[in-house]
């Protein structure tokens, strides 16, 4: 009964959440409508499917970084990563040559503006952009503290 | 006591819980932080290498628990998640009692015990590590274990190390068990067993430890019971004591660690 209860105003609080949020970022095609969560740093994806992946990041973090691998791939493969923070800000999609290199992997760094990262849930969402068949990758997250 | 009073109570404790889950659920979803995504330091060098000696961690995906709840509740993304540790009791509600007749309906659960009745006397690290599991979940069903009598725990220098309720191994091969964990004493143990009566020069030279290590260790060792010692002249000569020395026995027919050389006639 209780639990009941307190589902029901649950469900009337939560708030619509959308990375379409007046943030100034381009909405791209990575942002699956229908992401699969997956709770493995290693995955596999198919062309045109979204994999999510959700780290808690803890406080006094000063950069994050983000390494993305789903090579060596004989066939060019594309993977993209879209990156929310725990404020559901999108912090846009990446693409393999971010890092200034096309190596079949995305190794990024996410600095703040202030001391350090936001606490909380961040959103890895993994695009299979231009995949030829099912292609297996890892998402690694550290913080720097 | 009246049933309108019990049914205030319980009321009372209902509208307290809803009132904190809503103020939960209100939780700001502000950010300040504006981010800059760069290529990283470490490209060219291995992922989570420390660019000037900070301190890095690779970060595990969020527990199951957590993915539930930010199913329902997404916006719970941006609180703290020791916030949300007491809505992990909330999913618990109207699911049976873990107790110890159904504790092993969870394969997980299952798996864990299994393991450490083929590998008994594993510490908490051993087992992270050796097997391939959060370290949240080993936590959690090990505490559940040890709680239902279904594990017992044998602490040992700072350690616990773990062994199913109803083990076949007595009390002398449990202990020697749980101190053949460990390197140092293992060395000794076995310095001992292929050289009954050594002497502290003798381990020590063998070892390569110093005499204040192998002195230590064997101190450790006499007071378990595993080693006595016996004053010969100037000398203190070292020996397993028989249950032991039985009990090593046992030890190398469950482990067979390569460091140790039985003899063929013993070793069963």
């Amino acid at each position: 009964m209780a639990f009941v209860l307190l589902l029901v105003i649950a469900f009337l609080a939560v708030p619509p959440v959308s990375a379409k949020e007046d943030v100034g970022y381009t909405i791209c095609p990575s942002t699956s409508d229908d992401p699969v969560t997956t709770l493995r740093l290693s995955s596999s994806i198919g062309q045109g499917e979204t994999n999510r992946h959700q780290f808690y990041i803890g406080s006094g973090v000063r950069y994050l970084e983000v390494y993305l691998d789903w090579g060596p791939s004989p066939n060019p493969d594309s993977l993209a990563l879209t990156i929310y923070t725990p404020s559901w800000k999108n912090l846009g999609t990446l693409h393999d040559s971010i890092d200034g290199q096309t190596n079949d992997r995305i190794h990024i760094d996410i600095y703040p503006d202030s001391t350090y990262v936001d606490q909380g849930t961040w959103t890895f969402d993994v695009y299979g952009e231009q995949v030829s068949s099912r292609r297996s990758y890892t998402l690694n997250v550290y913080q720097h503290s | 006591m009246s049933t309108s009073t019990l049914r205030s109570g319980e009321l009372l404790r209902l509208l307290s819980l809803t009132i904190l889950f809503s103020m939960l659920l209100l939780v700001s979803v502000g950010s300040a932080a504006e981010y800059t995504i760069l290529p990283s330091n470490n490209i060219g060098d291995e992922p989570g290498t420390p660019a000037a000696g900070e301190t890095v961690q690779e970060i595990d995906p969020i527990p199951l628990w957590l993915f539930l709840l930010l199913c329902i509740f997404p916006q719970l993304t941006a609180a703290p998640i020791e916030t949300l540790l007491p809505l992990k009791a909330v999913g618990y509600l109207g699911y049976r009692r873990v107790c110890r007749e159904n504790a092993l309906d969870n394969p997980r659960r299952l798996e864990i015990l299994s393991f450490i009745k083929a590998n008994p006397g594993l510490h908490f690290r051993e087992l992270l590590r050796t097997m391939s599991v959060a370290r949240g979940t080993l936590d959690y069903h090990i505490r559940i274990m040890v709680s239902e009598g279904l594990l017992k725990i044998v602490p040992e220098k700072g350690r616990i190390h773990y062994f199913i309720a109803d083990s076949r191994y007595s009390i002398e091969e449990e202990t020697l068990i749980v101190a053949m964990e460990n390197d140092g004493l293992r060395g000794i143990i076995t310095q001992i067993y292929q050289n009954q009566g050594a002497r502290t020069e003798e381990l020590a030279e063998e070892s390569g430890l110093s005499k204040a290590t192998i002195y230590t260790h064997v101190k450790h060792l006499e007071n378990l019971g595993i080693v006595r010692s016996d004053r010969a002249g100037r000398h203190v000569r070292y020996t397993l004591t028989n249950n032991y020395s039985r009990a090593l026995i046992v030890y190398v027919n469950i482990r067979n660690p390569e460091s140790i050389r039985i003899p063929a006639e013993h070793a069963g």
